[in-house]
């Protein structure tokens, strides 16, 4: 049975199969060269006519530049060392608000959980773009004029900027996951809340610590 | 009294899919076990979670008990669910858990949301659970991880698990296909003496015709999507066998 079926379909000529390779590397090399042309072209307008070259001039004086820097001031150290803190504390602060903020968003954004499909997972999407490619410094200023200057403002704005991060990868792990223990969590008639935590959340945990500990 | 019973049983996954059922009817007694055989895509699987509806069939009736479970949702679907234990194919253990953290999932849906997310489960759990590793044979990896175990005892943590909610019926998926064939035997072994002494019936897919010879009292032949034999193991022969397996080649 099996050579009726192959015998069915038109056996290849070596020709036709030299053919298409060739075609397939024409495709690639216009692809390379496209790719190649952009780059120059960005470099151009962006580096080569956007940049004031005079102000850079010549080598000594980038060297005398990158030396300024060295030369350490000690006797400044005792009046870092309290807001040395403070930023740590700001940042445990804003990663633990942001892996709670996450919850929600990498549930909503992971196509195989999420509650109802065509309002929950676009959404949920959106956040995760709109975090991201908002920078955290940029958020800060948000922030700032939202609660003040201060810590808080601080905390607030590591924290929506982690959600894009930490909410995306979590998302992509729970979509990665084996469905098998997910179904027998739920034909022994486990609720929606203990599939979570039975079934899925043993899978993603080893992933997502690791990004929470990455973007920390 | 019919424990299980199931007319003119349809489905497909997709709205304009092929029909994987077309119209299967049978029924499961208390003492029953009952096997399903036929070659791979016949519907087996399909047929088995038609039952604790992780597939909702298209059209049909399943009566468990007496009672229409096609059209339940929500916690009447789980309530029915707790009533059926499944063993799987490839066991789908939760592979970061210890083997007590897997048996004792068997009981979730006799558990509360916040008991369960501490994994606070009451003692006599805890107790039965234990009963029950000893009896598979496994009283000595309790603590293990899931995933530090072989087929075989994987197996029959999946086993364990299933006997934890103390099921009124088994389903079993393919149960020896990922083992070999001394551990598959010990298994088929090992889960009809459990159902026997329990005295839960069971409803299982089993492509090793032998096995399904050795192990089960009733034998339902499909193929695909029909049923092509209903009858005791012993009206069963080369003849049907062929008919059954053969057909799938064009």
């Amino acid at each position: 049975m099996k050579d009726t079926l192959a015998s069915l379909a038109p056996r290849p000529s070596v020709d036709d199969i030299m053919r298409s390779r060739r075609q397939n590397r024409y495709a690639k090399g216009a692809f390379y060269a496209l790719l190649l042309i952009m780059v120059a072209w960005s470099v151009k307008i962006t580096v080569i006519e956007d940049t004031d070259w005079a102000r850079i001039g010549s080598l000594g004086k980038v060297i005398e530049a990158a030396n300024r820097f060295f030369g350490i001031d000690f006797s400044l150290f005792p009046s870092l060392i309290g807001p040395t803190i403070e930023t740590l504390m700001i940042a445990c602060l804003g990663t633990l608000l942001g892996v709670l903020l996450c919850i929600p968003a990498a549930w909503f954004g992971a196509h195989n959980i999420t509650p109802y499909k065509p309002v929950t997972y676009p959404l949920a999407r959106l956040m995760m773009s709109l975090s991201r490619s908002i920078h955290e410094i940029v958020w800060a200023l948000f922030f700032v004029a939202a609660v003040g200057l201060g810590a808080l403002a601080g905390v607030l704005a590591l924290a929506v900027r982690s959600i894009g991060f930490i909410a995306k990868m979590s998302a992509e792990a729970i979509e990665d996951i084996d469905p098998g223990p997910v179904e027998a969590i739920r034909a022994t008639g486990g609720n929606g809340f203990q599939v979570v935590i039975y079934g899925i959340l043993p899978q993603v945990l080893p992933q997502v610590l690791s990004v929470i500990v990455f973007e920390w | 009294m019919a424990i299980l019973e199931v007319r003119d049983l349809r489905a497909r996954y997709y709205a304009i899919g092929p029909d994987i059922l077309k119209g299967i009817s049978f029924s499961v007694e208390a003492d029953d076990f009952l096997a399903i055989i036929g070659p791979s895509g016949a519907g087996k699987s399909t047929l088995i979670r038609c039952v604790n509806r992780l597939v909702t069939p298209t059209g049909g009736q399943i009566l468990f008990y007496g009672r229409e479970v096609t059209r339940l949702h929500g916690r009447q679907l789980r309530l029915l669910r707790r009533d059926i234990g499944m063993i799987f194919q490839e066991f789908n253990l939760i592979d970061r858990m210890s083997v007590m953290d897997n048996v004792l999932s068997g009981r979730l849906g006799y558990t509360s949301s916040l008991r369960s997310l501490f994994r606070a489960f009451p003692r006599g759990d805890i107790q039965h659970a234990l009963d029950l590793l000893d009896r598979v044979g496994l009283l000595e990896f309790v603590d293990k991880r899931a995933d530090e175990l072989s087929g075989g005892q994987r197996q029959r943590v999946g086993i364990a698990r299933a006997l934890m909610q103390n099921p009124k019926l088994l389903l079993v998926d393919e149960p020896t296909s990922a083992l070999d064939p001394k551990i598959s035997r010990e298994v088929m072994a090992l889960i009809k003496h459990m159902a026997t002494e329990l005295k839960v019936p069971c409803l299982c897919n089993i492509h090793d015709v032998q096995l399904a010879m050795e192990f089960c009292n009733k034998i339902i032949g499909l193929q695909d999507g029909d049923k092509m034999f209903d009858g005791p193991t012993g009206e069963m022969d080369q003849t049907k066998l062929d008919e059954i397996y053969d057909m799938e080649v064009l």
